[in-house]
Protein backbone atom coordinates (compact mmCIF):
# COMPACT_ATOMS: atom_id res chain seq x y z
CA UNK A 1 0.00 0.00 0.00
CA UNK A 2 1.38 2.87 -1.35
CA UNK A 3 1.67 6.31 0.70
CA UNK A 4 0.66 9.74 -1.27
CA UNK A 5 2.41 12.67 -0.16
CA UNK A 6 2.06 16.22 -1.56
CA UNK A 7 4.50 17.58 -3.85
CA UNK A 8 6.45 20.09 -2.01
CA UNK A 9 6.67 21.71 -5.56
CA UNK A 10 3.17 22.70 -5.30
CA UNK A 11 1.92 25.65 -3.23
CA UNK A 12 -0.08 25.29 -0.37
CA UNK A 13 -3.72 26.13 -1.21
CA UNK A 14 -3.74 29.25 1.20
CA UNK A 15 -6.44 31.06 -1.80
CA UNK A 16 -8.93 28.88 -0.61
CA UNK A 17 -11.64 30.12 2.14
CA UNK A 18 -11.25 33.84 1.41
CA UNK A 19 -12.57 36.28 3.26
CA UNK A 20 -13.56 38.94 0.89
CA UNK A 21 -15.77 42.14 0.97
CA UNK A 22 -16.58 43.97 -2.35
CA UNK A 23 -14.92 46.60 -1.24
CA UNK A 24 -11.59 44.92 -1.84
CA UNK A 25 -12.69 43.48 -5.30
CA UNK A 26 -13.33 46.34 -6.82
CA UNK A 27 -10.34 47.78 -5.15
CA UNK A 28 -8.08 45.37 -6.63
CA UNK A 29 -10.02 44.22 -9.71
CA UNK A 30 -10.47 48.09 -11.27
CA UNK A 31 -7.35 49.78 -9.16
CA UNK A 32 -4.52 47.82 -8.92
CA UNK A 33 -3.32 44.96 -11.31
CA UNK A 34 -1.23 45.36 -14.76
CA UNK A 35 -2.62 47.39 -17.37
CA UNK A 36 -2.05 46.23 -20.77
CA UNK A 37 -4.78 48.19 -22.76
CA UNK A 38 -7.91 49.64 -22.93
CA UNK A 39 -10.00 52.65 -23.42
CA UNK A 40 -11.39 54.94 -20.42
CA UNK A 41 -14.13 57.78 -20.04
CA UNK A 42 -14.10 59.62 -17.70
CA UNK A 43 -17.17 61.96 -16.84
CA UNK A 44 -19.98 63.49 -14.65
CA UNK A 45 -23.67 63.18 -14.61
CA UNK A 46 -23.47 60.94 -18.40
CA UNK A 47 -21.40 63.92 -19.84
CA UNK A 48 -17.81 62.67 -21.31
CA UNK A 49 -15.44 64.90 -19.94
CA UNK A 50 -12.07 62.96 -20.49
CA UNK A 51 -11.66 60.09 -22.95
CA UNK A 52 -8.31 58.44 -21.57
CA UNK A 53 -6.67 55.38 -23.79
CA UNK A 54 -4.11 53.32 -22.14
CA UNK A 55 -1.63 51.26 -23.96
CA UNK A 56 1.00 50.69 -22.32
CA UNK A 57 2.44 48.99 -19.52
CA UNK A 58 5.96 50.70 -17.69
CA UNK A 59 5.63 51.68 -14.28
CA UNK A 60 3.58 53.36 -11.17
CA UNK A 61 1.57 56.20 -12.18
CA UNK A 62 2.94 58.28 -9.51
CA UNK A 63 6.52 57.79 -11.07
CA UNK A 64 5.71 59.25 -14.20
CA UNK A 65 3.21 62.28 -13.57
CA UNK A 66 4.03 62.42 -9.81
CA UNK A 67 1.48 63.46 -7.18
CA UNK A 68 -1.43 65.03 -7.69
CA UNK A 69 -0.09 68.50 -6.30
CA UNK A 70 2.80 68.22 -7.92
CA UNK A 71 4.84 71.28 -9.46
CA UNK A 72 3.76 72.11 -13.33
CA UNK A 73 7.76 72.31 -14.24
CA UNK A 74 7.91 68.60 -13.06
CA UNK A 75 4.95 67.77 -15.45
CA UNK A 76 6.57 69.88 -18.07
CA UNK A 77 9.88 68.35 -17.80
CA UNK A 78 8.16 65.18 -17.43
CA UNK A 79 6.47 65.79 -21.38
CA UNK A 80 2.35 66.53 -20.68
CA UNK A 81 1.47 69.44 -23.14
CA UNK A 82 0.40 72.54 -21.53
CA UNK A 83 -3.38 72.40 -21.03
CA UNK A 84 -4.10 69.00 -21.39
CA UNK A 85 -6.25 67.30 -18.66
CA UNK A 86 -4.06 65.40 -16.71
CA UNK A 87 -4.97 67.15 -13.56
CA UNK A 88 -8.18 65.87 -14.57
CA UNK A 89 -7.12 62.46 -14.12
CA UNK A 90 -7.31 60.36 -11.04
CA UNK A 91 -3.71 59.61 -11.00
CA UNK A 92 -3.34 59.28 -7.08
CA UNK A 93 -0.23 57.29 -6.23
CA UNK A 94 -0.71 53.79 -6.25
CA UNK A 95 1.33 50.14 -7.19
CA UNK A 96 -1.13 49.79 -9.77
CA UNK A 97 0.93 50.61 -13.59
CA UNK A 98 -0.64 52.35 -16.51
CA UNK A 99 0.73 55.16 -18.74
CA UNK A 100 -1.67 57.18 -20.31
CA UNK A 101 -0.93 57.46 -24.11
CA UNK A 102 -3.42 59.43 -25.48
CA UNK A 103 -5.31 62.09 -22.88
CA UNK A 104 -7.81 64.43 -24.96
CA UNK A 105 -11.39 65.98 -24.02
CA UNK A 106 -13.93 65.32 -26.34
CA UNK A 107 -16.24 68.29 -25.23
CA UNK A 108 -13.13 70.77 -26.09
CA UNK A 109 -11.37 69.43 -29.25
CA UNK A 110 -11.84 72.35 -31.48
CA UNK A 111 -12.37 75.04 -29.12
CA UNK A 112 -9.83 78.24 -28.92
CA UNK B 1 -14.10 44.31 -31.53
CA UNK B 2 -11.90 42.65 -29.07
CA UNK B 3 -12.32 38.78 -29.30
CA UNK B 4 -9.72 37.60 -26.34
CA UNK B 5 -10.39 38.82 -22.96
CA UNK B 6 -7.23 39.11 -20.49
CA UNK B 7 -7.18 37.51 -17.33
CA UNK B 8 -2.97 36.96 -15.88
CA UNK B 9 0.68 36.65 -16.55
CA UNK B 10 1.91 33.83 -15.51
CA UNK B 11 5.49 32.23 -15.76
CA UNK B 12 4.24 28.65 -16.86
CA UNK B 13 1.06 27.44 -18.39
CA UNK B 14 -1.02 26.11 -15.69
CA UNK B 15 -1.57 22.16 -16.01
CA UNK B 16 -3.83 20.77 -16.94
CA UNK B 17 -5.07 23.49 -18.87
CA UNK B 18 -8.46 21.93 -18.48
CA UNK B 19 -8.48 22.88 -14.87
CA UNK B 20 -8.34 27.00 -15.61
CA UNK B 21 -11.88 26.42 -16.29
CA UNK B 22 -14.34 29.06 -17.99
CA UNK B 23 -13.94 33.06 -17.90
CA UNK B 24 -16.93 35.35 -17.05
CA UNK B 25 -19.02 34.91 -20.51
CA UNK B 26 -18.48 31.25 -19.34
CA UNK B 27 -15.79 30.15 -22.51
CA UNK B 28 -13.02 28.16 -21.66
CA UNK B 29 -10.03 30.08 -20.50
CA UNK B 30 -6.95 29.12 -22.88
CA UNK B 31 -3.33 30.25 -22.50
CA UNK B 32 -1.45 32.34 -25.07
CA UNK B 33 2.77 32.09 -25.16
CA UNK B 34 4.17 35.35 -25.41
CA UNK B 35 8.04 35.41 -24.79
CA UNK B 36 8.77 33.31 -21.62
CA UNK B 37 5.35 34.59 -20.30
CA UNK B 38 1.96 32.83 -20.58
CA UNK B 39 -1.53 35.19 -20.73
CA UNK B 40 -4.65 33.38 -19.80
CA UNK B 41 -7.55 34.52 -21.91
CA UNK B 42 -10.72 33.78 -22.83
CA UNK B 43 -12.69 34.13 -26.12
CA UNK B 44 -14.56 36.87 -25.67
CA UNK B 45 -15.08 40.89 -25.05
CA UNK B 46 -14.65 42.92 -21.91
CA UNK B 47 -17.76 42.56 -19.98
CA UNK B 48 -19.39 45.69 -18.87
CA UNK B 49 -18.10 46.70 -15.08
CA UNK B 50 -20.98 45.35 -13.34
CA UNK B 51 -20.18 44.01 -9.76
CA UNK B 52 -21.13 40.84 -10.89
CA UNK B 53 -18.89 40.90 -13.45
CA UNK B 54 -16.09 42.46 -11.30
CA UNK B 55 -16.79 39.46 -9.10
CA UNK B 56 -16.17 37.03 -11.48
CA UNK B 57 -13.12 38.80 -12.91
CA UNK B 58 -11.68 38.23 -9.09
CA UNK B 59 -12.90 34.65 -8.96
CA UNK B 60 -11.25 33.67 -12.21
CA UNK B 61 -7.87 35.08 -11.54
CA UNK B 62 -8.20 33.92 -7.77
CA UNK B 63 -8.34 30.28 -10.11
CA UNK B 64 -5.53 31.41 -11.90
CA UNK B 65 -3.35 31.83 -9.20
CA UNK B 66 -3.97 28.63 -7.73
CA UNK B 67 -2.58 26.66 -10.47
CA UNK B 68 0.68 29.24 -10.69
CA UNK B 69 3.09 30.07 -8.28
CA UNK B 70 3.91 33.09 -10.56
CA UNK B 71 0.78 35.75 -10.87
CA UNK B 72 0.69 38.91 -12.19
CA UNK B 73 -3.12 39.87 -12.74
CA UNK B 74 -4.42 42.16 -14.95
CA UNK B 75 -6.67 45.00 -14.71
CA UNK B 76 -10.42 44.61 -15.26
CA UNK B 77 -11.00 45.05 -18.95
CA UNK B 78 -7.96 44.13 -20.92
CA UNK B 79 -8.68 42.69 -24.47
CA UNK B 80 -7.03 42.24 -27.21
CA UNK B 81 -8.22 41.59 -30.96
CA UNK B 82 -6.09 38.49 -31.15
CA UNK B 83 -2.87 35.98 -30.56
CA UNK B 84 -0.49 37.82 -31.95
CA UNK B 85 -1.83 41.22 -30.64
CA UNK B 86 -1.46 39.68 -26.96
CA UNK B 87 2.14 38.68 -28.06
CA UNK B 88 2.79 42.45 -29.60
CA UNK B 89 1.67 44.28 -25.69
CA UNK B 90 3.44 41.89 -24.16
CA UNK B 91 7.01 41.95 -25.77
CA UNK B 92 7.92 45.53 -25.06
CA UNK B 93 7.33 44.38 -21.42
CA UNK B 94 9.85 41.13 -21.82
CA UNK B 95 12.80 42.67 -19.71
CA UNK B 96 10.70 43.36 -16.40
CA UNK B 97 8.81 40.47 -16.70
CA UNK B 98 11.08 38.36 -14.91
CA UNK B 99 11.79 40.23 -11.92
CA UNK B 100 8.36 40.84 -11.67
CA UNK B 101 7.48 37.01 -11.50
CA UNK B 102 10.21 36.52 -9.28
CA UNK B 103 9.09 39.39 -6.56
CA UNK B 104 4.96 37.33 -6.48
CA UNK B 105 6.50 33.60 -6.41
CA UNK B 106 4.95 32.14 -4.13
CA UNK B 107 3.25 34.52 -2.48
CA UNK B 108 0.00 36.06 -1.75
CA UNK B 109 -1.31 38.88 -0.37
CA UNK B 110 -3.35 40.82 2.40
CA UNK B 111 -4.63 43.94 2.87
CA UNK B 112 -5.08 46.19 5.75
CA UNK B 113 -7.60 49.45 5.82
CA UNK B 114 -6.93 51.29 8.57
CA UNK B 115 -9.27 53.71 9.94
CA UNK B 116 -10.04 55.96 12.53
CA UNK B 117 -7.69 59.09 14.18
CA UNK B 118 -4.71 59.93 12.18
CA UNK B 119 -1.07 60.72 13.67
CA UNK B 120 0.60 63.84 13.23
CA UNK B 121 2.22 64.12 9.87
CA UNK B 122 5.95 63.65 9.96
CA UNK B 123 7.54 67.09 10.11
CA UNK B 124 11.21 67.80 8.73
CA UNK B 125 13.36 69.81 10.69
CA UNK B 126 12.61 73.24 11.20
CA UNK B 127 16.22 74.16 9.33
CA UNK B 128 15.81 71.43 6.69
CA UNK B 129 16.10 72.99 3.25
CA UNK B 130 13.81 72.19 0.40
CA UNK B 131 14.55 68.93 -1.19
CA UNK B 132 14.61 67.68 2.65
CA UNK B 133 10.92 68.75 2.99
CA UNK B 134 9.84 67.47 -0.41
CA UNK B 135 11.52 63.82 0.56
CA UNK B 136 9.52 64.12 3.95
CA UNK B 137 6.42 65.25 2.90
CA UNK B 138 6.78 62.03 -0.04
CA UNK B 139 8.08 59.50 2.46
CA UNK B 140 4.43 60.19 4.82
CA UNK B 141 2.65 59.32 2.35
CA UNK B 142 3.82 55.90 2.09
CA UNK B 143 3.95 55.21 5.88
CA UNK B 144 1.39 54.61 8.42
CA UNK B 145 2.61 54.94 11.69
CA UNK B 146 -1.00 54.25 13.15
CA UNK B 147 -0.01 50.57 12.37
CA UNK B 148 3.69 50.46 13.64
CA UNK B 149 2.68 48.42 15.74
CA UNK B 150 1.75 45.73 13.46
CA UNK B 151 4.16 46.75 10.53
CA UNK B 152 6.95 45.89 13.37
CA UNK B 153 5.52 42.12 14.85
CA UNK B 154 5.05 40.84 10.75
CA UNK B 155 7.77 42.40 9.38
CA UNK B 156 9.86 39.04 9.89
CA UNK B 157 6.89 37.20 7.30
CA UNK B 158 6.26 39.65 5.13
CA UNK B 159 8.27 40.19 1.66
CA UNK B 160 6.69 43.77 0.03
CA UNK B 161 5.05 46.41 1.53
CA UNK B 162 2.87 48.80 0.00
CA UNK B 163 1.16 51.71 1.77
CA UNK B 164 -1.24 53.85 0.06
CA UNK B 165 -2.26 56.60 2.90
CA UNK B 166 -5.40 58.33 1.72
CA UNK B 167 -6.07 62.21 2.38
CA UNK B 168 -9.19 62.77 3.82
CA UNK B 169 -12.17 60.33 5.19
CA UNK B 170 -12.17 58.15 8.09
CA UNK B 171 -10.13 55.86 6.07
CA UNK B 172 -6.25 56.85 6.83
CA UNK B 173 -4.52 54.46 4.50
CA UNK B 174 -4.47 51.02 2.66
CA UNK B 175 -1.62 48.62 3.65
CA UNK B 176 -0.27 45.39 1.23
CA UNK B 177 1.10 42.48 2.84
CA UNK B 178 3.04 40.08 -0.02
CA UNK B 179 3.62 37.18 2.25
CA UNK B 180 5.14 33.50 1.05
CA UNK B 181 2.21 31.18 1.18
CA UNK B 182 4.29 28.84 3.77
CA UNK B 183 4.43 32.29 6.03
CA UNK B 184 0.81 32.96 6.23
CA UNK B 185 -0.17 30.54 9.01
CA UNK B 186 2.65 32.94 11.05
CA UNK B 187 1.61 36.02 9.79
CA UNK B 188 -1.44 35.32 10.88
CA UNK B 189 -0.35 34.79 14.48
CA UNK B 190 1.69 37.75 14.55
CA UNK B 191 -1.15 39.87 13.19
CA UNK B 192 -3.58 38.67 15.93
CA UNK B 193 -1.14 39.64 18.46
CA UNK B 194 -0.50 42.53 17.44
CA UNK B 195 -3.91 44.17 16.97
CA UNK B 196 -4.48 44.40 20.79
CA UNK B 197 -1.75 46.97 20.45
CA UNK B 198 -2.96 49.49 18.29
CA UNK B 199 -3.70 53.26 19.41
CA UNK B 200 -6.55 53.80 20.90
CA UNK B 201 -8.89 55.30 18.39
CA UNK B 202 -7.32 53.01 15.15
CA UNK B 203 -9.15 50.11 13.81
CA UNK B 204 -7.95 47.70 11.32
CA UNK B 205 -9.63 44.92 8.79
CA UNK B 206 -7.45 42.61 7.57
CA UNK B 207 -8.58 40.61 4.39
CA UNK B 208 -6.92 37.98 1.83
CA UNK B 209 -4.82 35.91 1.24
CA UNK B 210 -5.55 37.16 -2.47
CA UNK B 211 -3.48 37.16 -5.87
CA UNK B 212 -0.57 39.31 -5.85
CA UNK B 213 -3.18 42.43 -7.56
CA UNK B 214 -0.98 45.37 -5.75
CA UNK B 215 2.19 43.63 -6.50
CA UNK B 216 1.69 43.14 -10.15
CA UNK B 217 4.34 46.11 -11.17
CA UNK B 218 6.81 45.73 -13.99
CA UNK B 219 9.31 48.36 -13.25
Amino acid sequence: MSTRRRSTRQPPPVLEGLDASLLDVVDHVLNKGIVLTGDLVLGVAQVDLVYLRISAVLCAADRILGPPDGSARRRARLGAPAGRATASVDVRPQPAIGVPADVRSPRRRGRP
Amino acid sequence: MPALYLYALVDRSPRPAAALGRGIARRPLAVVRAGKAYVVVEPAAAPEPTPAALLAHDRVVRRIARLSPSILPLRFGSTAPDRPAVRALIAPLASALGPAFERVRGAVQFTLRVEGRRSPARRPPVTAGPGTRWLTERLSRVEAPEIDVVTEATRPYVRALRVERHARGRRIASVFHLVAREDVRAWRRALARAVGGLPRGVSLTATGPWPPWAFAELA
